[in-house]
C-alpha cells in the first residue's frame, strides 16, 4: 500500500491556499529543499541511489508536466514552443533548441537560467539529475518511445548553460552521433 | 611549474600560447613541459581555448570542447546561442514566424525585425495571391482551394453545398461604347454589389473577365436559386453613374447547381452550373438557370406555388 503516490491535485490549490503570500517562492528556499532531500539520501542510500531517485523523480514530475502543461501538442514545431513558453512562464528556464533531430534519435538543447543550478559554484560534476529525468520524460511523452537525457554542460562544471543531448535510447550510438 | 623556468619565462610561455598565430611544434617535447602535469592541463585549456574561437571566427560551429572553465564555457554558451539562432532560422525558412531572439543584443532586434517583416511580406503575398486586383474580392485560385476542401468535407459527410456561375450580360458592349476605364468600374461596381448580398459563409469571386463565381456552402439547389434570383434582382436594380451618359444599369446571367452523388470532382459541380449560364444566356439572359438534370421546375413551383410560374424568364431586361 503506497502512503505517497502522487496525483496532480496533491498541489493543491495555492492560490486559494495563499490568498496574501501568493502562488510563487523564493528560488533559495526551493534549492534548500531539493539540496538537503540530497544530501539525506545519498547520506542514507549512497550518490547512486540518490542520483537515482532525483533522476526517477524527475521523470514523473516530466510525465505529469506533460500531460498537465503541454499536450496535445501536433509535430515537433507546437511542442518546442509550448514547451520554451511553459518553461518561461513558469520560471524555470529558457529553453533553447540547438538540433532537433527526432529522425535520428538526437537532440541537442539547453536551459538558460535553469532553476536548479544556474550561479551555483563550481564543483566539478554535473548536478542536473532531475532535469534530465525531467527532459527525458518530456521527450518519451511526445514521441512515445524511449529518450534519455544527458547534460554535457553544467553551470557546476563552470558552463554558463547546461546543455542536453537527448537521446532515443534504442538506437546506436553512432546513429546518434551522426 | 617547473623550476627551470624563471616566472617571467613562464608568463612569455603562457602569451605565446595564448597570442602566437601558431604553437611552435617543439613546444611540447620539451622534457620540463612535457612531464609537468599542471602545465600539460594549462596547455590543453588553451589549445581548446583557440581551437574553439578559431572555429567561432570561421562559423564553424559543430566543434565541441569538452574541457570546462569559464573563458570556454562563454565561448560554448555563445556557441549554443549560434547554433539555437541557426535552428530558429530553419524554423523560419519553414514558416515558423512564431521565433524571437532574445540573447544576442542588436543582432537580436534585426533578426525579430526581419521575422516581423518576413511574416507581413508573407501575408501580403498570400493575401495578393487570393484577391483579385482589380475588384478586391477573391480570385479563381482562392475559390478553387475553397472548393477542393469543401468537395472533400461533402465525399466524407456529404454536406451538400452549390455552385453559381455568374456573367455580366453584354459586356463587351460597355467595353466597346465608353472604354475600359468605365468597363473596368462596371466591374468593380458589380462586384461590390454582389458581395454584400451574399452570406459571410458564401465565397464569391471573379475567375477572369465578366465572369464570376460564387460557392454555397451548406446550400441546396433551392436555396441558392433563391439567392441567385436575390443577387440578379439588386443588381438590376442598382445603376452605376458615369460621366459620358445616363446611368448604367447592368444586368446579370446565372447558372446554379447543386453537387450530386455521382460527382467525382468538384469540377462536375461548375460543369453543371457553366451549362445552365450558357441556356441562361441562349433564352434572352438577366435570368437565373439550372442544369436540366436538376429539376427547377420542381424547385421552383414550390418557391413560388401562387405563380406556379418560372419567374427567371419573366425579368425584364435592361441590359446595354
Amino acid at each position: 500500500m503506497r502512503k505517497y503516490k502522487f496525483f496532480w491535485d496533491l498541489i493543491g490549490d495555492v492560490e486559494d491556499g495563499r490568498p496574501n503570500l501568493g502562488t510563487t517562492l523564493d528560488l533559495e528556499t526551493y534549492r534548500l529543499m531539493q539540496f538537503t532531500m540530497r544530501d539525506v539520501l545519498e547520506e542514507r542510500f549512497g550518490a547512486e541511489i540518490a542520483d537515482d531517485v532525483f533522476f526517477n523523480a524527475g521523470k514523473l514530475a516530466g510525465r505529469e508536466f506533460f500531460k498537465h502543461y503541454i499536450a496535445p501538442v501536433n509535430g515537433i514545431d507546437e511542442f518546442v514552443s509550448k514547451t520554451q513558453a511553459v518553461l518561461k512562464n513558469k520560471r524555470i528556464g529558457i529553453l533553447r533548441l540547438e538540433e532537433a533531430m527526432l529522425d535520428k534519435g538526437r537532440v541537442l538543447l539547453t536551459i538558460d537560467e535553469d532553476l536548479d543550478c544556474s550561479g551555483l559554484p563550481e564543483l566539478d560534476y554535473e548536478s542536473c539529475i532531475y532535469d534530465e529525468g525531467f527532459i527525458s520524460s518530456l521527450f518519451e511523452c511526445f514521441t512515445n518511445e524511449k529518450w534519455r537525457a544527458e547534460e554535457i554542460d553544467c553551470w557546476c562544471t563552470g558552463a554558463r548553460t547546461c546543455r542536453f543531448l537527448v537521446t532515443q535510447e534504442n538506437r546506436s550510438e553512432a546513429t546518434a552521433q551522426a | 611549474m617547473s623550476s627551470q623556468r624563471s616566472d617571467n619565462e613562464w608568463i612569455a610561455l603562457i602569451s605565446t600560447l595564448l597570442t602566437a598565430p601558431k604553437i611552435p611544434d617543439d613546444l611540447c617535447m620539451d622534457p620540463g613541459l612535457a612531464e609537468n602535469p599542471n602545465f600539460q592541463k594549462l596547455y590543453g585549456y588553451i589549445n581548446d581555448l583557440r581551437a574553439l574561437s578559431a572555429a567561432l571566427a570561421h562559423g564553424d560551429l559543430q566543434m565541441f570542447a569538452y574541457t570546462k572553465g569559464y573563458i570556454l564555457s562563454n565561448m560554448k554558451a555563445l556557441q549554443a546561442n549560434l547554433r539555437h539562432l541557426t535552428w530558429q532560422t530553419k524554423q523560419v525558412a519553414e514558416g515558423d514566424f512564431s521565433q524571437r531572439a532574445e540573447f544576442l543584443g542588436e543582432f537580436s532586434d534585426s533578426f525579430n525585425e526581419m521575422t516581423i517583416k518576413l511574416h507581413q511580406n508573407q501575408l501580403e503575398l498570400e493575401r495578393l495571391a487570393n484577391v483579385d486586383f482589380l475588384t478586391q474580392i477573391p480570385n479563381r485560385r482562392s475559390a478553387m482551394q475553397f472548393l477542393e476542401q469543401l468537395f472533400l468535407l461533402y465525399k466524407r459527410s456529404f454536406r451538400a453545398f452549390s455552385i453559381m456561375s455568374i456573367d455580366i450580360d453584354n459586356f463587351k458592349n460597355v467595353n466597346d461604347t465608353y472604354g475600359h476605364d468605365v468597363g473596368d468600374r462596371v466591374l468593380k461596381h458589380v462586384s461590390s454589389t454582389l458581395k454584400d448580398v451574399f452570406r459571410a459563409s458564401d465565397v464569391f469571386c471573379r475567375i477572369g473577365g465578366e465572369e464570376f463565381l460564387a460557392v454555397l456552402p451548406e446550400t441546396g439547389l433551392a436555396g441558392a436559386v433563391c439567392i441567385a434570383e436575390r443577387i440578379r434582382t439588386v443588381l438590376e436594380k442598382s445603376e452605376l453613374e458615369i460621366e459620358m451618359g445616363p446611368p448604367l444599369k447592368q444586368t446579370i446571367s446565372i447558372g446554379v447547381s447543386q453537387v450530386l452523388p455521382g460527382d467525382d470532382k468538384y469540377n462536375d459541380v461548375i460543369i453543371r452550373s457553366d451549362n445552365a449560364l450558357y441556356m441562361a444566356k441562349e433564352n434572352g439572359r438577366n435570368r437565373v438557370y439550372t442544369n436540366p438534370y436538376e429539376d427547377v421546375d420542381e424547385l421552383l413551383k414550390s418557391m413560388f406555388p401562387s405563380d406556379g410560374d418560372d419567374k427567371r424568364s419573366r425579368n425584364g431586361t435592361q441590359e446595354m
